[in-house]
């Protein structure tokens, strides 16, 4: 069937894959600049999802685009790369607006220009950034901290009898990360709501070229706190695709466990978290023990409460012994009975009830067009899920998730997404459970290795947001290019249009019920 | 409508005493890291390894010490990986203190040959220690021990410190009982509590909100990223540490630092 | 007695109202932390609040008037004299005694200048916590209004807090209780609690009362602060001596009078404490449900009229 399926891409792109192409991890195709829109039109039509865009330097002087898409059957992303001069690509975000912010970050900065781009608006770069200054270009080192020209952003601007402009941030009034809205109301209901982010865009990307793999993956580990796992995965995976390193089975099933656990108090955490919306604050509280549970278990597992230092090139630094994933395994069946009971105390509130139902719709076909992933899509009735749509390294991780179902709902409001939360932190224990068993079996090793210090590849991991996707490039054993494609980055742009519609006091709900990662976002 | 109240009064309270700094630590929690080998080609090896710049090696005189900033280390203890590793982890918590200077830790060198490695940390030249924390009078201290409004700012971190200061609010830190409530507004906060690293687009806004915040008050600095930039350091996109742009009262290394070593933070800087 | 025997008492009253005031919140907090299965903050937190907030400065935004600065110690004084209208303990001549419509008025004369303020400083959020803020009192008052009348309808005078008190305090009947609860839900909506505002909310887009002193510092916002503990704490005794005034009467005799005072303290922290019950059972309605919710409460209101009509 994955034979057929890829046969089929080829039939679409209209040729083999690049076999002189050395990414590994992924089904590449070498196409020209004048092929690229007819072909994404075409794959759009296929129902390929867009994934990421790569833009890479291999060498000065041209930028090397790579289109990624998700397409399926395939089992591995397939990507349709460019090699052009930096000017003048088409853009595509016409057809696919899930790829304008793509677009829009690749001409910030590499310097990349779209022509007939529907959004030629800066994005990773506020208005005091100077212009023609790109720093992720090959050679570009600007002398720091970069000076700060006057500037100003051009928002999108309504106009009309009672309409009035709230602006909110980048600081919130709470715990929370830092992004500007705006939203445009007429009393009480919003009509558009404007994201701006990349108020913490950290330069994560460049910070990790010239790094070794184990540097490397420190960083990738710290681009969003609660996916530190799932980010620290995808990199290794990409990585190890690179080098050509194959993962024993003892160490792609702990890092597995560890991939669900960090869903497992993710979703605990947020279903407790949606109650801060409703003000059902013993539920709050009851969702904050559960976790506080979980990020203890967690450091006793692996001395981390979120669930870092553990995974490392090739495999897992360090073998938990069988001991500690009882222990794990015992404590996370005790959490996933009180997130029962905090369930029904949830959905058994009518008054609570009644604010997350009908609340914060995002359609099918929005989640479709905006290439959103995750608990998001599955919530809107999108069946994308990275455990599912792509392969696994390894055949002992194929089997753990041979089984897997997952867990999708039709309501597409913050109350679907609750209820795909509650679905998956089962699903999530159930996987651990078989994981835990698997384990005993599996006779231990010492991590992959390669004597290779060069290469490119794709990794991916379902973080407990969605799908996380990995590009690496290395050379000489560091990294030359990382780029990181994290579910939140394609689901911001989605909550524009979860909001209209409803009632400004209710954005936050729907912001929680989204939980999307701004670091993550914003790298 | 009432079982909510009856089942948590059932299951009873949860809120837990406060620990003494090494208790509670299960014996592989990542804490701080201490000298373990004075073996050159380990230190190398460690310096090489650590992604946030955190381990130096500085020749003064005749003498040669180990440095490692706990304003930077980010735990993830590379350095202490392998038999031969040159620093162990030592189970503790990361150091806190007035300055960020006083975070680094000096381990001597026995007969180690050879020039400085690693980061120049003299020439760190960031480290605005305030002066308005040290000369707050007893009375307002007093005050503020009974009753202390934290405003907290995110600067451009992972967002695992936020986490982790959520979780003071969660029953078995329950930060209220300690008179210390988080605020909405800078104008109710008597701290300014920074987390993350100094972010190129967020200058102007901590700048904003500390003017927003009536004296008396307080800045300080939690985790490795708001002290020194951790992984993320200086960059295009980013200052470094908090005090880079304002003047600061107290730091606490980590990454994340725990929830209790986050409340002790907040008790040194009112002694 | 004398005039100034009554002022005294009058008087006496106000203070030792606007003094528990913090208590009755701070016993709010701890019986919510209760049910959260948290220790909570001492008791005593809302007076170290208050002591803190004295050595704080005060800071202005730029586009404030002289308003901004007037309206805490007109919200505060406007709370304070509003516990003088009616008499906590003793009926008949012991202590205040005057129209608790006037009461009302008074509060609603503080909101309007908390309300005022609010749109001074010319923050997006103050802005909308007073449009939030007045369009809920515009709903709240009605009904608060139509409950006191039933009450004085069934005095068949005017709604003087003594007399009110000290004819129904006779007797217990079912139509009262009925505009006790119209009343005791005004007061969750008057004072900013679950399900119509969150006091414990750091989500400023929900924000109602609070969006409004977001912007005040120092001894402005302890004022600002004291005077809602202050309006909270007159409504439940309102609630605690008018709606239900049963075995409060007490004649010059200073034993009944320290049993009428027991008594009325032990009905005010358990209106309180039923405070924090449905706050820590409810979630809190979405905006355009409270005039449902207000509704209701106006509903119980009028039925507690035919109700006495009918029986």
């Amino acid at each position: 069937m994955t034979e057929a399926a890829r046969k089929e891409a080829d039939r679409l792109v209209g040729r083999a894959p690049d076999d002189r192409r050395a990414l590994k991890g992924a089904r590449a195709y070498a196409l020209a600049l004048e092929e690229l829109a007819p072909t994404v039109g075409r794959a759009l039509a296929a129902s390929w999802r867009f994934g990421s865009l790569v833009a890479d330097q291999p060498r000065p002087g041209e930028v090397r685009l790579d289109y990624v898409f998700v397409a399926p059957g395939v089992r591995v992303p397939v990507v349709l790369g460019l090699s052009v001069p930096p000017a003048g690509v088409p853009s595509i975000a016409l057809a696919c607006p899930a790829a304008s912010w793509a677009e829009r970050e690749v001409s910030d900065l590499f310097g990349v220009t779209f022509s007939g781009s529907p959004d030629p608006r800066p994005l990773v770069h506020h208005e005091d950034w100077p212009e023609g200054l790109f720093p992720l270009r090959a050679g570009v080192n600007p002398p720091l901290p970069v000076e700060r020209v006057s500037g100003q952003y051009p928002f999108r601007h309504v106009e009309g009898e009672g309409v009035m402009e709230l602006r909110v941030g980048p600081i919130h009034a709470g715990i929370i990360e830092p992004g500007h809205f705006r939203f445009t109301a007429v009393g009480e209901t919003v009509l558009g709501l404007e994201v701006r982010m990349f108020y913490v865009h950290r330069g994560v990307e460049r910070l990790a070229q010239g790094r070794v793999p184990a540097a490397a993956l420190a960083i990738a580990e710290r681009v969003s706190g609660t996916a530190s796992v799932a980010h620290s995965v995808a990199a290794a995976r990409a990585m190890e695709a690179a080098l050509r390193i194959e993962v024993p089975a003892a160490h792609a099933l702990v890092r597995s466990l560890l991939l669900e656990l960090e869903r497992l108090y993710n979703h605990a955490g947020d279903l407790g978290n949606l109650c801060a919306g409703t003000a059902l604050s013993v539920a709050l509280a009851e969702g904050l023990i559960i976790k506080e549970r979980l990020l203890a278990m967690n450091q006793a597992l692996s001395g981390s409460r979120y669930l870092r230092n553990l995974v490392g090139l090739g495999g897992v630094r360090r073998a938990p012994s069988s001991a500690d994933l009882d222990s794990a395994l015992t404590g996370a069946t005790a959490a996933l009975e009180s997130v029962e009971r905090l369930a029904n105390g949830i959905f058994g509130s009518a008054t609570n009830l009644e604010r997350l139902s009908g609340t914060g719709l995002l359609s099918p076909e929005h989640v479709r067009a905006l290439g959103v992933v995750g608990v998001v899509a599955r919530a809107s009735g999108v069946r994308t899920d990275s455990r599912v749509d792509l392969a696994f390294p390894t055949p002992a991780d194929s089997e753990i998730y041979g089984t897997l179902k997952p867990a999708t709902e039709t309501g597409a409001d913050v109350a679907a997404r609750a209820q795909v939360r509650l679905a998956e932190a089962r699903e999530s224990l159930r996987l651990c459970q078989g994981i835990v068993t698997r384990l005993a079996d599996t006779d231990p090793a010492p991590p992959g290795i390669s004597d290779r210090t060069g290469g490119e590849g794709l990794g991916w991991a379902e973080g407990p947001r969605g799908e996380i996707l990995t590009f690496v490039r290395l050379e000489a054993g560091r990294v030359a290019r990382l780029r990181v494609r994290s579910p939140s980055r394609m689901n911001w742009p989605a909550i524009e249009h979860a909001i209209p519609g409803n009632i400004v006091p209710d954005f936050p709900l729907i912001n929680k019920s989204f939980n999307l990662s701004y670091a993550g976002c914003d790298l | 409508m009432l079982n909510l109240i009856i089942d948590a009064l059932a299951a009873g309270r949860v809120t837990e005493e406060v620990p003494g700094p090494r208790a509670g630590w299960a014996a592989a929690a990542v804490g701080r890291f201490d000298l373990a080998s004075s073996a050159p080609e380990a230190l190398r090896a460690a310096i090489e390894l650590c992604p946030a710049e955190a381990i130096a090696v500085e020749r003064s005189g005749g003498k040669a010490v180990a440095v490692i900033d706990d304003g930077r280390c980010v735990q993830c203890g590379l350095c202490a990986e392998g038999d031969a590793a040159a620093f162990k982890n030592v189970h503790e918590e990361p150091a806190m203190g007035r300055s960020a200077a006083s975070l680094r830790r000096r381990f001597p060198l026995e007969g180690f040959e050879g020039a400085s490695l690693g980061p120049d940390f003299a020439l760190d030249a960031h480290d605005r220690v305030s002066r308005e924390g040290a000369r707050l009078a007893e009375v307002v201290l007093k005050r503020f021990r009974r009753s202390l409004h934290v405003r907290h700012l995110d600067a451009g971190g992972c967002n695992g410190c936020d986490w982790e200061l959520n979780q003071l609010q969660a029953p078995q830190y329950d930060v209220q009982r300690f008179g210390v409530d988080f605020v909405a507004s800078p104008r109710h906060a008597d701290v300014l509590l920074v987390t993350g690293v100094m972010t190129r687009n967020l200058e102007l806004a901590l700048v904003r909100t500390l003017d927003a915040m009536p004296r008396p008050r307080l800045v300080v600095a939690m985790g490795a990223c708001a002290i020194s930039g951790g992984v993320f350091g200086t960059s295009y996109a980013s200052r470094g540490g908090a005090d880079r742009v304002v003047a600061v009262d107290g730091y606490l290394g980590g990454c994340p630092p725990r929830p209790w070593a986050m409340i002790r933070a907040l008790r040194m800087v009112l002694e | 007695m004398s005039l100034a025997v009554r002022l005294a008492l009058t008087l006496s009253q106000a203070a030792l109202l606007a003094a528990v005031a913090p208590l009755v919140n701070g016993f709010i907090k701890v019986l919510k932390a209760r049910f959260q299965r948290r220790v909570g903050p001492p008791l005593t937190q809302g007076y170290r609040d208050l002591a803190k907030l004295l050595v704080k400065e005060n800071l202005h935004a730029a586009p404030t008037s002289a308003l901004f600065r007037l309206a805490p110690a007109v919200s505060l004084t406007s709370a304070v004299l509003a516990s003088a209208t009616f008499p906590c303990v003793a009926f008949g001549g012991w202590a205040a005694s005057g129209d608790v419509l006037t009461a009302l008025y008074v509060l609603a004369l503080g909101r309007f200048f908390t309300a005022l303020a609010g749109l001074d400083a010319a923050s997006a959020f103050g802005g909308l916590g007073s449009s939030r803020d007045v369009s809920i009192a515009a709903l709240a008052e009605p009904v608060a209004v139509v409950a006191v009348l039933v009450l004085a309808a069934g005095v068949g005078g005017p709604p003087d807090g003594a007399v009110l008190a000290g004819v129904h305090g006779t007797v217990f009947t079912s139509w009262r209780l009925l505009a006790a609860i119209a009343f005791f839900l005004v007061v969750l909506a008057e004072c900013a609690r679950v399900p119509v505002d969150n006091p414990a909310t750091h989500l400023e887009l929900t924000m109602v009362h609070e969006a409004m002193l977001l912007e005040y510092s120092g001894r402005e916002f302890a004022a600002s602060t004291l005077a809602a503990q202050v309006k909270q704490t007159v409504l439940l005794a309102l609630l605690a001596a008018v709606f239900l005034p049963d075995g409060l009467g007490a004649s010059g005799d200073p034993g009944a009078l320290a049993l009428s005072a027991a008594a009325f303290a032990a009905k005010l922290f358990g209106l309180a404490a039923l405070v924090a019950v449905v706050e820590s059972s409810v979630a809190k309605l979405r905006l355009f449900r409270v005039p449902d919710f207000l509704g209701a409460a106006a509903g119980l209101a009028i039925l507690a009229y035919v109700a006495r009509e009918a029986l």
